[in-house]
Parts: C-alpha cells; structure tokens; sequence
C-alpha cells in the first residue's frame, strides 16, 4: 500500500511541477505579496510590520485560495475529461487522491521557499539594519505554508465529498467567509485563512506571535487534516455515490483511527489554548476597593523571586509576605489566568486555596484563609506558568510575554495581587528577578540597576520596590545618561535604533528640545527629583505614557518612515524634535482636545518652527516651515472640494473621508500652526506668546477634559475671527 | 491589389488582432487602471481644478495612454514574430503590395487602440455623470483628438519601424514609452504632465477655475509627434519594399 502511495506520488509531483495551472498558481501567489502594502495604506509605521507582516499575510491568504483552486481543479481532472472510470479501475482512487494531495503540498513547500528568497533582498535592502534573517524566515514558515496546507486539504475534502467543483467552491468561500467576516475580525483562533497580527516590533521583537499564530496554524492542520482524512472514506467506489462509498470504506480504520485522533488534537488544544484568557472581551471596570483602616499594616515586608525562561516563555516565582495581622475570613488574591499556584504556606503550614475561572480583565482569583490568631508569621506562595492576554486588549496589544528578546509583564503576571492586603506604595519589598543576562530590566517603569551575574547566562537583579509590582519591562536597550543643567536625563532606546540614534543626533536634539521647553514653557512636569527617564517603549504595547520621573513613547517615533514623515518636520531630527515636544502639548503635558482644526498637533508643529529658527536661523525656518505652511493652506483654499462643497456630498463616503482626512491633516498640521503664528503677531510677537504658552502650560490641571480652541482664543485674548487666514 | 481584397486582408487581420487570446486581457487590464485613476486620482481633480474640467479630463487621458501604448506595441509585436517572419517569403510572393501591408497593419493596430480608448472614455463619461452628474461632454472632443491621434501615429510609426528592424527593438520601446509618462513639458506625448501642470500657471476665473488652453508650441509639437510617426510609417514601407525585392 506504502508502495503503491509512493509510486502515485512521485509520478503526482513530476506531473504537477509541469502543469501549466501548478505554474500559474505559483507565480500568482509569489506575485500577491505586495499586494497588501499596495492597496492598503498601513497604519504602522513599523518596518517588519510593513515589510514582514504585511506581505507575508497577504500572500497566506491570496495564495491560500488560489491553492485550493488549484486542488479543486486537479481533483476534478479526471472526471472533467471523463477517464475516471479507467484510472478508477487501474489505481485505487484514494490512493490517488492521497498522492495528488501530498504531491500539490509538497509543491506548495516548495513555492513558499521560493517566494521566501524571491523577496528576500528586498526585504534585507528595505528594511537595512533592522531585518533579522531568522524572523524573517519565520514568518513563512509559520503563517503561509501550513495556511496553504490547510487551504489545500480543506480544499480537496470539500471535493471528494461533493464531487462537485461549484458544490465544493461554494462550501469553500462559506468556509473562508466566517475566517474573513466580522465575526472573526479580532479573533486569534477563528481566522484560519487570514491568521491576526496586530504588529511587530523592531527594537524589541516579541515571538509571542509568532508563538500563537503556530499554534492556531497547528489547531487548523489538526482541523483539515481530520476533514480530509475523513473524506477519503467518502472517495466513489464502484461509480455508486457518496452514502454507499463512506459505507464501505468507514472500515478502513487506518484511515478513521487518525482522524479522530486529530480531531481530538483539535479540540484539546482549542479548549485548552495557553494564550487567552477566558474573560470578557471589553474591560470591565469594577468599583475601586474600600481598605480597612488597618490594611496598610498587615504586610510587613514582602521578598519576590522570581526567575523568567525565555525558552519556554514561562515563569516561577516565589512571593513571600511578612503578614503582622491575618485578613479576618476568606482573602482574595489575583494572578495571571496562565498561572499555576503550586503551594500556599503560612508559617510553613500548607494553606487550602481555590482558584475560581471567572478571569477578569486579565486576572484570576483566588480564595484562601489565614488563620488569624497567627500573627507575625510569613506566608509563602509559589506558582509559574505561562502568561496569557487578557481577552478585553488581546486584539490591540501584547500585554505580558516572556521572550528572548523582549519581556513585557504587567500587574498579576508578575506578583500575586493580594487584595485585601494592600493599601499603599511604600518601599516595603524586595524584587529579585532572574533574567538573560543580555536583557536590560525596568520594574515600575524605573530603570534597576542592581545586578548578581549567576554565570550561566542569566543575572539576577535586585531592587527595593512598592508592595504592588506595576510593570516589568526588559529588553534590548541602550542607555545614554548626560545632564541638562540640574536635570540628569538616562535616555533608554532599543539597541536596533543606535544608528538613527546616532545618524540624526538624537541626543542632541533631546538636550536642545528639553532646553528649549522648559526656558520657554515651563519645567517637564514628569521630571523626578533631578531625573529623568526618557524611555522607548515597543510598538506590540499600545502608546506611551508619562509617570514621575519616567516618559514613555511609542517605538515608531525612531522609525526610519516616521523620520520621514515631511509633515511634522523639514528632517529626521526635527520630527524626533516634534515627538518630543508633545511632552508638553499632548496627552503626557496639557492635553489638548482633538477638533477639526485644534489638535496638540498645532501647538507642536508651532513649537517645533519656533525651536527650529532658534536652531538654524530664521530663514530656514521660514522657507521649511511657514512657506511650506502656506503653499499646502492654499492649495487647500484653491481645492475644488473646498470651493464647492456640495459636490462633496456627491461622493461615497470611502472618497469623502479620503477628502476629509487630507484636510484634517492640513487643518491640524499646517493651517493652525499659521494661525497660531498669527495669534503670535496679534499679542505683540514671540515673548508675548511664549508667555501664554507658559501659563497655558501651567494651568494643565485645570484642563482635566481637554484644553480646547477656545481655551486657547481665551488666553491670547482673541476670537475665531483674528485669526482668520483668508 | 484592389479594395476588396485589402477590405478582406483588413478585416482578417482585425479578427486575428481583436480575437486572440491577448487583446481581451489586454483591455481589462486598461479599463481597470483607468477605472483605478478616476476613483484614487481625477476624482480628486487636478491642479486643484474640478474633476469633470477639462484639464482633469485630459490628465486622465495622458495618464491612461502610456499603458494603451504599451498595448499597441505588444500588439505589434505579434506581426513581427518569428512565425510571420517564416511566412513573409509567402507574403511578399503576393500581390500585396509593402505599403498595404504597413496600413493593414497600422489600422488593425489603430482599431484596437480606438477601442480601448473608447472604453477608457466611456468609463469617464460614466464616472463623471455617476458621480457628479455633469453631462457638458462637448468641450472634451478637440482635446480627446489633440492627445490620441499623435501619440497612437508616434507610437505606431515608431513600433512598425523598430520591428521591422528586430522583434526585440518593439520591447525595448515600452520602456521609454513607460518611463517618460508625465515630462511636465510641451514634449510630453502622453500629455498627462503638461495638464497637470499648466493650470497652477495660469490665472483662476471668477469660478475660481483657470480657463481652458492650449498654447500654439503644445499644438505645434503634436503636429511634429505626429508627421514624425507618419515619416516612420513610410521608413518602414520601404524598408519592407526592399525586403520584398530581396526575397
């Protein structure tokens, strides 16, 4: 039987490597990767996002139907031109089919190779220092081929139980269709034909999708390969049809025996999935806590170890708390659903607990009860186990992952959240945090310094912290500290980004940025007793942010496609110069309300003129910024849709929003720079309006909701009209 | 040779042209990008003109024409392949004369031109009155002829030339025929660069549009475009002429 299998198949594969439909297939689905980054305009500004992901998606997909077209046909070849009845009586048409199907899957490897080096100096060239072979590589291996697999069995099941090539076409875009439909938009599992990915990262890279789109990819083989198995029991016998077929071979139990066993696979290992948890898919905000008075006293100190393994993703840990007085009844604790509690222990007596599934925005509780006559006495929980994303922001962002370049854990994936026992952020634990040696840590968004190097390639870092661990954060990054004045500034970026860091003097214009601000606006609210941290965070984590002494930005600020970008600024260095400044306009300085004109877009492009005429004189400012300002709001002005609007309201609405976002960009980025260069004029020129953005600055607690246009109009003492550019 | 036989010859060479498995293809793939520039590109309008203003038309014509012209060279090369060149001894045994062969195959090639810029003026027509319900189509005639007619006799003369020299010299003429689309000069012959241009040149009108013009040198160097492509069409008549003598 192997024999004969072997024998189909090599003449299968000989056959098909000539057929001119295999040939058209092949180039089609090599010739559909950039396809995706054609007609879609791509959102990050991430390179491997736009490089890798992007094109390697579109191909899985592009090519994943035209395989399965190609199987759809080859199967119905023999019956199409009517010799089915003498190769039926020659061959055994299972066995047939079986090579045919093996032989296209192997054609298919083949061609993702292809495809895989066919793109890879441009790739390499595009992507220059930021591309990673391996990742690169990784990505066909995981995303397209077993997506071609899947399409190809899934395709030649549908057939060999139809019989039928439009029976079998239709099955199959209603199969394709829930992958592709609404239903499934920002579903991991669902979406077997177009696999989700929310974004790579460059600097800091995650495999954690990587890690889940292998295992759905495996969920789906599982899937077809059980169909397709089963299909073969319903292959024609005797030119009877389908019921009297399956009858006689459904005692084929080589054939059953694994297809039931992969459909098992299936469902255990969809069941049993390591990566989501089982929460609702919206955040829930439950009501804050009420402490007790005396919680604050409970905890004495509490000691963490905990030691993260890259290669498994996984971690353990042990919490130990110094507990003075036991909560009274049953306390509740919060921990990462893909945590394990392995032993609970109070004054080394075990302590009965029970975790209850009921995840709630990324966490699971559980109960336990201390007996509360025991005071003074330390309670030990151990656990480990693999992190997963809450359900509610695993569709946006890679929360908690452990990976060999880049750890991001949050809250309950790195501590226990002991909430009755909790009340302030006072100094009283010690972290101990075991991670590869090369990996540069921060824990509560502050960079630790305190290291023991274990010689097997780990260190162990240990740092005095709050009781309620925020934030664990490590990866590759390069830290260069100098002083502005008083201020000492430690500037964390990914080592990938060293050379733009370098080629567009990256430092310098941070020291100029921080400088300028604050003589002209006002001290850096996040500053720290003396210190800052500017820190770049990575793209998988939605956004920066700002906290005492620490400001976070999105990694794209160093991307070479936002350096680029012309409309924030002349060069490089002035759009980095941009992005700085949004620490004072922006949600981390006064937040400032998104409107048609006003936006902290204005105040920034502004900002960044006036910091850029200090910098290379006024000349270069006036041709780079306000005469470029000025040509793009009369092009705006001269628009045929802005003269006649109501042709405007002609058009569908995928034109009208096209449209509208040209002029949203305009409006934000060049008209109300001009405006407010205007307002600059009307109060009596730069001092005067460097003093109105000095207290509009300092008055950012009072705009809790947004500063707003009219609160801008307010402070120049103007209206709308003033400022009117026609 | 007498009229009805060269209507005969003509028509089987239009059938050949129109039916084989190129030309279809060949046309889709011209009224997708045309239906492509009018819903990415002219809807916007043009140098800030309105869509349906004839500058806008125009653009859209030159930016529709390098693609047509590519069309009518890989067109072309089909009568210079290796197969006719096998049967050219057969030909030229016959009373066809070189020159009737040249403007058979000028007209089939021209035909197949007119029809895919028929389409590509259809789809315009149709997006213009689906989407802005205008219907003032008169003013686009003269220009629609000024663009079409020379850049199809260049590029035609030029293509029957080159391939009457080698096959291989029609391939090698789609690439400058693609690179030099949108030349913002009176040289382009595709026109398109010259449309988009001109208007932010040229003082607005109260309706806040420039009005529609077309300078004697922008004429002028259609009309050379075109007796250019016609003394190449004669270059080649006799270039086959004395092929014909050799055979």
């Amino acid at each position: 039987m192997k024999r004969i299998l072997f024998s189909f198949y090599r003449v299968e594969l000989k056959r098909l490597l000539s057929s001119r439909n295999v040939i058209t297939a092949a180039i089609l689905s090599m010739l559909s990767l950039p396809l995706g980054n054609l007609l879609y305009e791509h959102s990050s500004r991430v390179m491997s996002a736009r490089y890798i992901m992007t094109p390697v998606l579109t191909g899985t997909t592009v090519g994943a139907v035209v395989w399965a077209v190609v199987m759809i046909m080859e199967s119905d070849r023999l019956q199409r031109s009517g010799v089915h009845i003498l190769t039926d009586a020659v061959a055994p048409p299972a066995s047939l089919s079986a090579a045919r199907t093996l032989a296209l899957l192997t054609i298919s490897m083949i061609v993702t190779a292809l495809t895989a080096l066919v793109y890879l100096p441009y790739t390499a060239a595009r992507m220059s220092y930021l591309f990673s072979p391996g990742f690169y590589f990784a990505n066909f291996a995981v995303f397209m081929l077993p997506t071609w697999w899947i399409s190809i069995l899934l395709a030649d099941a549908l057939y060999q139980i139809t019989r039928r090539v439009e029976g079998s076409v239709i099955l199959y875009i209603a199969i394709a269709g829930v992958s592709v439909s609404g239903i499934a938009s920002s579903d991991y599992f669902m979406r077997w034909i177009n696999p989700f990915v929310i974004t790579y990262s460059d600097g800091f890279p995650s495999i954690w999708p990587l890690r889940i789109g292998l295992y759905t990819r495996v969920i789906w083989i599982c899937i077809a390969l059980a169909f397709w198995l089963i299909s073969m029991l319903c292959v024609r016998r005797y030119q009877r049809g389908l019921v009297f077929s399956f009858r006689k071979n459904v005692r084929k139990l080589y054939i059953l025996a694994p297809a039931a066993v992969s459909a098992a696979a299936a469902v255990c290992l969809w069941h049993f999935q390591p990566f989501i948890d089982h929460g609702p898919e919206y955040f829930d905000y439950k009501p804050e806590i009420v402490l007790e008075i005396d919680d604050a006293n409970r905890i004495s100190s509490i000691l963490y170890s905990i030691e993260l393994d890259p290669a498994s993703g996984t971690l353990s840990a042990k919490a130990e708390y110094d507990i003075q007085v036991p909560y009274r009844g049953e306390a509740l604790l919060y921990l990462n659903p893909g945590y394990r509690i392995t032993s609970m222990s109070y004054d080394g007596e075990a302590v009965p607990f029970r975790t209850v599934d009921s995840d709630i925005n990324g966490q699971r509780p559980t109960y336990f009860e201390l007996p509360e006559q025991l005071c003074n006495k330390t309670l030990v929980i151990e656990y480990s186990g693999f992190p997963t994303q809450g359900k509610c922001w695993s569709s946006s962002m890679v929360m908690d992952t452990i990976d060999r370049d880049y750890i991001t854990l949050s809250t309950c994936a790195i501590v226990p959240m002991l909430e009755n026992y909790y009340t302030g952020v006072d100094k009283a634990a010690i972290a101990e945090i075991t991670i590869p040696d090369n990996l540069t840590p921060f824990l509560n968004h502050a960079r630790m310094t305190q290291y023991v190097d274990n010689g097997d390639g780990t260190k162990t870092w240990t740092e005095r912290c709050p009781k309620y661990l925020s934030d664990l954060t490590a990866g590759y990054y390069t830290i260069d500290t100098f002083n502005i004045g008083e201020l000492e500034v430690d500037f964390a970026y990914g080592t990938a980004y060293e050379e733009t860091v370098r080629e567009n003097d990256i430092q310098q214009a941070i020291i100029d940025i921080l400088t300028y601000c604050s003589d002209h606006y006002g001290e850096l609210f996040s500053a720290d007793d003396g210190h800052l941290l500017l820190r770049q965070e990575s793209s998988m984590f939605m956004g920066g942010y700002a906290v005492t002494g620490v400001s976070t930005w999105f990694e794209t600020i160093l991307t070479p496609d936002t350096l680029r970008d012309t409309d924030k600024g002349a060069s490089a260095t002035e759009v980095f110069i941009h992005e700085m400044i949004h620490q004072w306009w922006g949600g981390l300085g006064l937040s400032c309300t998104n409107e048609e004109l006003w936006s902290p877009e204005g105040l920034t492009v502004y900002s960044t003129y006036r910091l850029v005429k200090e910098k290379y004189g006024a000349l270069y400012a006036q041709q780079y910024y306000v005469d470029a300002w000025k040509k793009s709001v009369d092009g705006q002005n001269r628009s045929f849709y802005n003269r006649h609007p109501e042709y405007l309201a002609l058009l569908p609405e995928l034109y009208q929003s096209q449209i509208a976002s040209a002029n949203r960009g305009i409006n934000r980025y060049q008209r109300m720079p001009l405006m407010i260069l205007k307002a600059e004029e009307l109060v009596g020129g730069e001092e005067q309006m460097d003093e109105i953005l000095r207290r509009m600055y300092a008055d950012q607690d009072q705009y809790e909701n947004g500063f707003g246009f009219e609160d801008f109009l307010r402070y120049c003492n103007l209206t709308e009209e003033d400022l009117n550019l026609e | 040779m007498n009229k009805k036989c060269f209507l005969k010859i003509l028509c089987y060479e239009l059938r050949r042209t129109l039916l084989n498995r190129l030309f279809p293809g060949l046309l889709l793939v011209n009224g997708l990008y045309a239906w492509f520039l009018l819903s990415y590109d002219i809807v916007l309008g043009t140098a800030y003109t309105a869509p349906f203003s004839v500058w806008s038309y125009c653009t859209y014509l030159g930016k529709t024409l390098p693609v047509a012209a590519v069309t009518v060279l890989l067109l072309l090369s089909n009568y210079y392949s290796r197969k006719q060149k096998q049967i050219e001894e057969l030909t030229a045994a016959t009373p066809v004369s070189p020159f009737s062969q040249v403007l058979i195959r000028t007209l089939a090639a021209g035909s197949c031109f007119l029809l895919i810029c028929l389409v590509e003026i259809a789809l315009s027509l149709l997006f213009y009155i689906q989407f802005f319900r205008f219907h003032d189509f008169a003013a686009f005639i003269l220009p629609t002829f000024l663009l079409i007619l020379p850049c199809f006799i260049l590029i035609n003369g030029l293509g029957q030339l080159l391939g009457s020299l080698h096959r291989s010299l029609i391939y090698a003429l789609i690439l400058p025929a693609l690179a030099l689309h949108s030349i913002p000069s009176v040289f382009d012959l595709f026109s398109a660069g010259y449309f988009s241009t001109v208007p932010l040149t040229l003082p607005v009108g109260a309706d806040g549009e420039p009005a529609f013009t077309v300078s004697a040198a922008f004429t002028a160097t259609r009309l050379s475009y075109a007796a250019l492509g016609i003394a190449c069409i004669c270059l080649t008549t006799v270039l086959s002429a004395r092929k014909s003598r050799k055979a």
